[in-house]
């Protein structure tokens, strides 16, 4: 070690936490090769930046679980005590329950849980005995007609013996998603494999935010989350629910639950949901959700149809192995998509995104363009962009918020300057959207809006 | 995190829109957490002090005039909540724990990384949790604390070579046991 060796420390330091510039970076490798006592503090610190970044893996892996304990102790204060004006100041400083905020939590249906059932007060019969009968569904197949739509999102369930969703599979048809087509969605082992029909595309991501919002639209079709909804709703004065039970045994049992105006404030889009219960097993096998027009009357907006209630699954159906061979596979999980941000702000990489990704399309670096685009193959970006002669970026604007919600991410605006049979033009492409990618912390993807 | 990402729903916040407090929740609660977590040590206390930081904010959030400052607002709230944790513990126990490790006790390498990073002082000890927290992002955690971008490389080039230095002494010390 020489006089060196205590500057070389702390560029040793930057150099394991990434924040050291290249042309430093090129000096201390010189040194590194030089110095053993060096080189050995390099792997120390090395060693230690490892189990750092593995330290703080394992407590992140709970974060989910904390937030929603958060959200659980908001419900439970607001559940503790009605006011009569409702105050989101009062719910959390007071801790007193206000209707209003248990409603959103209902609504937003991330902190109920199904034991909250077990703790309230069964409302009415029918529901009570839905809400127990379908704690023994074990298998599910869930059809969503939209009115004016002829085909249904379409969900299979598999339920553990907890009730928790192990298994599922997603149609999505192409009027949910229309840039995207339609797509079948499923799990396996904490990886999401969507298949995009149109794009004939395969897509294997692992992340939590897609996680997330699949479960949620998977829970809105929960029957037994349904029933718990209708029940909690009521108690807060926010629903008047109505049941009636025919005596012919055939005929289902119908429960009918009216909203309050107040929780369209909540993004309830319904006005009244009705639940349709057999009356021999006392589960659900429809829900209408109807809105209420100008005239006075209640139209028909979604009717979900809930079928074959524990009939065994094809393990096939979560599978998604009968994709036709000529997809282009995507396997996000273990290859780097994107550009890695380092010390950038989300809006300098978001605009390095785009000026590598067209630089590599001029200089036909077609390998490095499909990476930066979600990892799509050298080939099918030279397809894509055959006709596209780029020859120059004109200007990549300001990047702003992607204006699609639940997109994330930002729009960004760019000319380039396009030459076809000699003759150059201006290109606008659609507008760059560029996001954090799924499942890969600290880098940067283009997902869209690449051309016109 | 883009304060522009923020505008919209805290907008809804201050409207009513109570889903929007999830959304909010979702967004800052590990940037709260990981402050918490390098000014207390310990992840039950950082829970504790997260928790109450964002229950203080949400009820205050139509206070907050300027939306592009929620994150920097958020985590004063939390800030001036560990200090008067802290405050209250010195209270208690008169004095700072350091609780030695029992002689002979086993610990693992997360055992003693923990206890390490334990013994950094606070103000090193803040940017390093956040800086593997946030993705190694120094630029935002220079934002995050309202310091330079080169201040807060210079505190986390500190800290790791600190905790270095910690960690190398507990196995020398083991060495010699």
């Amino acid at each position: 070690m020489n006089s060196d060796c205590e500057i070389m420390k702390d560029q040793i330091a930057d150099l394991v936490t990434g924040i050291l510039s290249e042309a430093q970076e090129q000096m201390l490798q010189q040194h590194l090769t030089e110095c053993a006592a060096c080189r050995d503090y390099a792997n120390a610190l090395q060693n230690e930046d490892a189990l750092l970044t593995e330290f703080v893996e394992k407590i992140d892996t709970d974060m989910t679980h904390r937030q929603e304990r958060l959200l659980q102790v908001i419900d439970r204060s607001c559940q503790s005590k009605q006011t009569e004006t409702p105050s989101i100041w009062r719910i959390i400083m007071k801790s007193p329950m206000t209707k209003f905020a248990a409603a959103a939590a209902i609504i937003v249906g991330v902190v109920l849980t199904l034991s909250i059932w077990d703790k309230t007060t069964p409302v009415a019969y029918a529901l009570e005995q839905t809400a127990k009968a379908s704690h023994s569904v074990r298998f599910l197949h869930i059809k969503d007609f939209k009115a004016g739509e002829d085909e249904p999102k379409e969900f299979w369930l598999e339920f553990d013996e907890q009730g928790q969703i192990k298994n599922s599979r997603a149609h999505m048809p192409e009027w949910e998603s229309p840039n995207d087509g339609a797509k079948e969605v499923v799990w396996q082992e904490g990886k999401a494999k969507i298949w995009f029909k149109k794009k004939k595309t395969l897509m294997t991501i692992k992340d939590k935010r897609f996680a997330d919002k699949m479960s949620k639209i998977i829970h809105l079709f929960d029957p037994k989350l349904a029933v718990q909804r209708f029940s909690e709703l009521e108690k807060l004065g926010l629903a008047k629910i109505e049941i009636e039970e025919p005596s012919k045994k055939t005929e289902p049992i119908t429960v009918t639950a009216t909203y309050s105006p107040e929780c369209k404030k909540f993004g309830l889009l319904a006005d009244r949901t009705v639940l349709f219960v057999d009356q021999t097993t006392k589960l659900i096998t429809n829900l209408e959700s109807y809105c209420l027009t100008e005239s006075g009357d209640y139209e028909l907006m979604s009717r979900t149809e809930f079928h074959d209630y524990n009939q065994q699954i094809d393990p096939a159906m979560f599978v998604l192995d009968n994709v036709p061979s000529d997809v282009m596979e995507i396997d996000q999980t273990t290859q780097d998509v994107g550009l890695e941000q380092g010390n950038l702000s989300d809006e300098e990489i978001a605009v390095k995104v785009v000026r590598e990704f067209y630089e590599a399309l001029i200089t036909k670096d077609h390998a490095k363009a499909g990476r930066i685009f979600g990892n799509i193959p050298a080939v099918r970006i030279e397809e894509m962009f055959k006709e596209l002669n780029i020859v120059r970026i004109i200007s990549i604007g300001e990047p702003k918020p992607h204006p699609t919600p639940g997109v994330g991410g930002f729009r960004i605006p760019c000319q380039l300057e396009i030459e076809k049979d000699g003759i150059r033009s201006v290109y606008e492409p659609y507008g760059v959207g560029v996001r954090p990618v799924y499942g890969q912390p600290n880098r940067w993807g283009i997902h869209g809006g690449v051309t016109k | 995190m883009n304060a522009r990402l923020d505008n919209s729903v805290i907008r809804a916040c201050q409207q009513g829109d109570k889903a929007a407090f999830a959304e909010l929740v979702e967004r800052h609660y590990k940037g709260v957490f990981a402050l918490c977590l390098g000014m207390l040590g310990n992840v039950h206390d950082a829970e504790d002090a997260t928790q109450e930081a964002m229950l203080k904010g949400l009820a205050r959030i139509k206070k907050l005039k300027r939306h592009d400052q929620f994150e920097w607002w958020i985590l004063q709230i939390a800030r001036n909540l560990c200090i008067d944790f802290l405050r209250r513990q010195k209270r208690i126990r008169a004095s700072d724990v350091k609780e030695p490790r029992p002689f002979g006790s086993k610990t693992n390498d997360h055992d003693d990384l923990e206890q390490a990073i334990r013994r950094l002082p606070q103000e090193l000890r803040v940017p390093l949790t956040m800086f593997y927290f946030d993705g190694k992002n120094a630029r935002m955690i220079a934002g995050k604390l309202n310091i330079s971008h080169s201040g807060a490389c210079q505190k986390i080039r500190e800290a790791r070579r600190q905790l270095h230095e910690l960690l190398t002494e507990r196995t020398y010390d083991e060495q010699r046991l």
